[in-house]
């Protein structure tokens, strides 16, 4: 079925997308098949563990392809050669090899973007109704390989009055960041990663944004600003841009299609959730076998919109999940050694620094 | 409850405990010190039984190893005559003047209190510090590791029961890590921790006051191709287990030479199937979520980079990555060797020189003529230690921690000069 009507699963997610009902474990077994079958990376992942289509009924069984794979090995479920690629960047550990996430067409990306972005950061603006946005991100112009760049422009084309970049590749443009935001009159919407923002707060801009007004912020501080906690940030963010201003995190990445929201402005809650396909589970990292719902784990995703790579991935992120939702505690930082001897990521980070 | 500091009424007892100890003579110390040895190494005293649970449950680690690792420390600590005649010339010295070359006669004087922080990744690390404290004549201050509590108290109790004396000479406390007032008295500091706790001590602590930091280390294991063998494998495997590979002597990565028995990836496999085999006798311990995920993302990376992977198989217990092509690399710990092929073990000097300020031990295992050559090219860049594999978690009673030597950088000389001078020289 699978084989013969390659189209129909790409068919069935735009279906998806737009809201149509479907049997989460049956497309997700029958994503395994098509992409075992096609990426031989993954299939020899699977092979190794003897976890194959013919042996698998529960879609839980599928193994989860560590995020790892996307900087070794060309994970690539598409047909034909992919239209397009994105790139991770760097990680606290410096320059080390990227990653890619190729598509074999954009449409599936862009459609399952918008309906999950207008749920969670936009839920309350009218059918039809759009919003200034201002990006704190680097152009897709700029920087044509960020998936989050090209995400935040599939966003802005779809929901925004009007919207501009204010990062380059010098970093913020602070001045004409400050001149957008006093000339606000109704909510904005400033979106863009994490360290923009530390970046922002620390300028020592103040402004009142109109209420209404959101941050949506996404990824860790990689190195490019100060750490800070988020509970932090959103109280300098709201410092800086008005009492009022709605934070929200995305949890999402480069080798993900779909992302993961606070559902702070959905139902008050600061615990995420995720579109209906996609499922998340917390694996205890030893055994990989599923934790019990309040105990941290290994995140694992399922993002049935990785149609043309993988969906089956591990990450190296450490979440929570609880009935209203799941935190993530933050990218695992690497063990530290106990006492006088020396583990690897510490090494690594040493290095780094020096 | 961490007290703030200690109180002065611990300072003066301790203080008068130690002017008495100060009249004893050497070898009665050392004697009483071996009387608390030999309890140590009997398995069914009372104290060694408490240790070997309290510390096999407050870290996890598996008894087995502990029990073995116990008697290492504890066969350590029996080499300090040894090691005072070495180091001081003659223990002696300790008590009276001793002569020495040039007319010059000379006494050695203890730190009067020496101030131990100790690190929770090697349990029974502390008998040798204390031990060797005391046969210095000087009161031993202890503040254990969180991570492991347990040993030093016991220990200290188990002087106390030897010889009364003596015990009253230590102090164990567990004292605020910004706390200062501890080290206010010291004669001299010896810490044990990473890079940012040893600084951070070190800050604490009065300048002109004696300070040595065993701070992050790392070790590794050489093997000449004719020792390339099953054998070799299977303690080079023990080496690695012991502690879980948290000792900063346990080897991180192998470098094999090629053209022995066993190639460099055979070898590799061969120590896999040793770790497998330890992991009945003494099972990989607990590890924290952090561990963990490091061990996890480390074999993930693997699969997709390494030459060879030898995974232990449902769970994280122990893993051999291979490389044909040399790198260095620190292991996330936890039973995770690398191991990589060489032509010749020459080579590894110049890989292993630029993280000069880490290295330590070498584990060896080949013929003794290339055995100094080795350990000549590998001191030149740091390495401080190169000890048979197999047998790095036992160093020798003379062993000069980190390069430096144990007991003599603990004392403080008086030079008596002749009369005539030194015209001789």
């Amino acid at each position: 079925m699978v084989a013969t009507l390659p189209n129909s699963l790409a068919d069935q997610l735009l279906s998806i997308f737009a809201g149509a009902p479907f049997d989460f474990g049956e497309l997700a077994l029958a994503l395994f098949a098509r992409q075992y079958e096609r990426c031989a990376p993954f299939r020899r992942y699977c092979d190794a563990r003897a976890k194959t289509p013919k042996t698998i009924t529960d879609w839980r069984e599928i193994p989860h392809l560590p995020v790892t794979a996307f900087k070794h090995a060309r994970i690539y479920s598409g047909e034909g050669e992919p239209a397009h690629y994105f790139e991770t960047s760097g990680t606290t550990q410096g320059a080390e090899r990227r990653g890619r996430h190729y598509f074999e067409r954009l449409d599936l990306y862009r459609a399952c973007s918008r309906p999950i972005f207008r749920r969670f950061v936009l839920p309350d603006l009218p059918e039809g109704g759009r919003m200034p946005m201002l990006m704190l991100a680097q152009s897709p112009a700029e920087n044509p390989h960020s998936s989050l760049s090209w995400y935040l422009a599939q966003q802005g084309e779809a929901f925004a009055s009007d919207f501009d970049w204010y990062v380059d590749s010098r970093g913020l443009r602070l001045e004409a960041l400050t001149v957008a935001l006093r000339r606000a009159e109704g909510p904005v919407a400033l979106l863009g990663t994490a360290f923009a923002f530390v970046h922002l707060v620390d300028s020592g801009l103040r402004v009142q944004l109109p209420p209404g007004s959101r941050v949506m912020e996404t990824g860790g501080f990689k190195g490019k600003s100060r750490e800070v906690t988020r509970e932090e940030l959103y109280r300098l963010i709201r410092e800086a841009l008005g009492p009022d201003v709605i934070c929200i995190n995305q949890y999402g990445m480069c080798e993900m299609s779909s992302n993961g929201y606070d559902q702070t402005l959905v139902n008050g809650s600061p615990r995420k959730a995720l579109p209906e396909w996609v499922r998340i589970r917390m694996l205890d990292p030893e055994t990989l076998a599923e934790v019990p719902p309040g105990r941290p784990g290994i995140v694992a995703v399922t993002d049935l919109a990785n149609l043309y790579s993988c969906a089956f991935l591990l990450t190296q992120d450490i979440g929570v999940q609880y009935p209203d939702g799941f935190e993530i505690l933050g990218r695992a930082p690497g063990a530290e050694a106990k006492g006088c001897s020396i583990a690897m990521d510490e090494f690594l980070r040493a290095n780094h620094q020096a | 409850m961490v007290p703030r500091s200690l109180t002065e009424d611990v300072h003066r007892r301790m203080a008068a405990a130690q002017r008495a100890l100060a009249e004893r003579p050497v070898d009665e110390i050392l004697a009483a010190l071996d009387r608390v040895c030999r309890r140590w190494l009997d398995r069914s005293d009372p104290i060694r039984q408490e240790a070997e649970d309290r510390i096999a449950t407050g870290t996890g680690l598996a008894p087995a190893m502990l029990a073995d690792g116990l008697s290492q420390m504890i066969r350590r600590m029996q080499g300090l005559p040894a090691l005072l005649d070495a180091d001081l010339g003659s223990r002696y010295a300790l008590d009276r003047f001793i002569a020495r070359p040039g007319g010059i006669r000379s006494m050695a004087f203890g730190p009067g209190l020496l101030v131990c922080v100790f690190s929770g990744n090697v349990p029974g690390i502390p008998a040798f510090d204390m031990a060797l404290g005391l046969a210095l004549k000087s009161a031993c201050l202890v503040r254990p590791a969180a991570e492991e509590p347990d040993f030093a108290p016991l220990f200290a109790r188990s002087v106390a029961e030897v010889d009364p004396d003596l015990g009253a000479c230590l102090h164990v406390a567990r004292w605020a890590h910004d706390d200062a007032a501890p080290y206010q008295r010291a004669g001299a500091v010896l810490a044990y921790g990473s890079d940012g706790s040893i600084a951070a001590i070190r800050r604490l602590v009065p300048g002109g006051v004696r300070f040595i930091g065993h701070g992050h280390r790392l070790s590794f294991a050489c093997v000449a191709a004719e020792a390339a063998t099953a054998e070799t494998a299977s303690r080079l495997a023990l080496d690695v287990a012991m502690y879980d590979q948290q000792g900063c002597v346990s080897p991180h990565m192998a470098f094999i030479e090629r053209g022995g028995p066993l190639s460099p990836a055979a070898f590799a496999r061969a120590v896999a199937d040793a770790l497998a085999g330890l992991q009945e006798r003494m099972p990989r311990g607990r590890l924290t979520l952090e561990e963990a995920v490091a061990l996890r993302s480390a074999r993930d990376e693997a699969e997709f980079t390494a030459d060879a992977c030898y995974l232990s198989p449902g769970d994280l217990a122990w893993a051999v990555v291979h490389h044909e092509e040399p790198d260095f690399r620190p292991s996330p710990l936890g039973r995770f060797l690398w191991t990589y092929a060489v032509d010749r073990l020459a080579d590894v000097a110049p890989l292993v020189a630029p993280h000069s300020a880490y290295l330590q031990t070498v584990a060896f295992a080949g013929a003794d003529a290339g055995r100094l050559a080795l350990a000549e090219a590998l001191g030149r860049v740091g390495v401080s230690r190169v000890a048979p594999v197999g047998l790095v978690q036992e160093p020798h009673p003379l062993w000069r921690h980190d390069g430096r030597p144990t007991a003599g950088d603990l004392v403080r000389w008086v030079d008596v000069e002749p009369e005539a001078g030194g015209g001789s020289w």
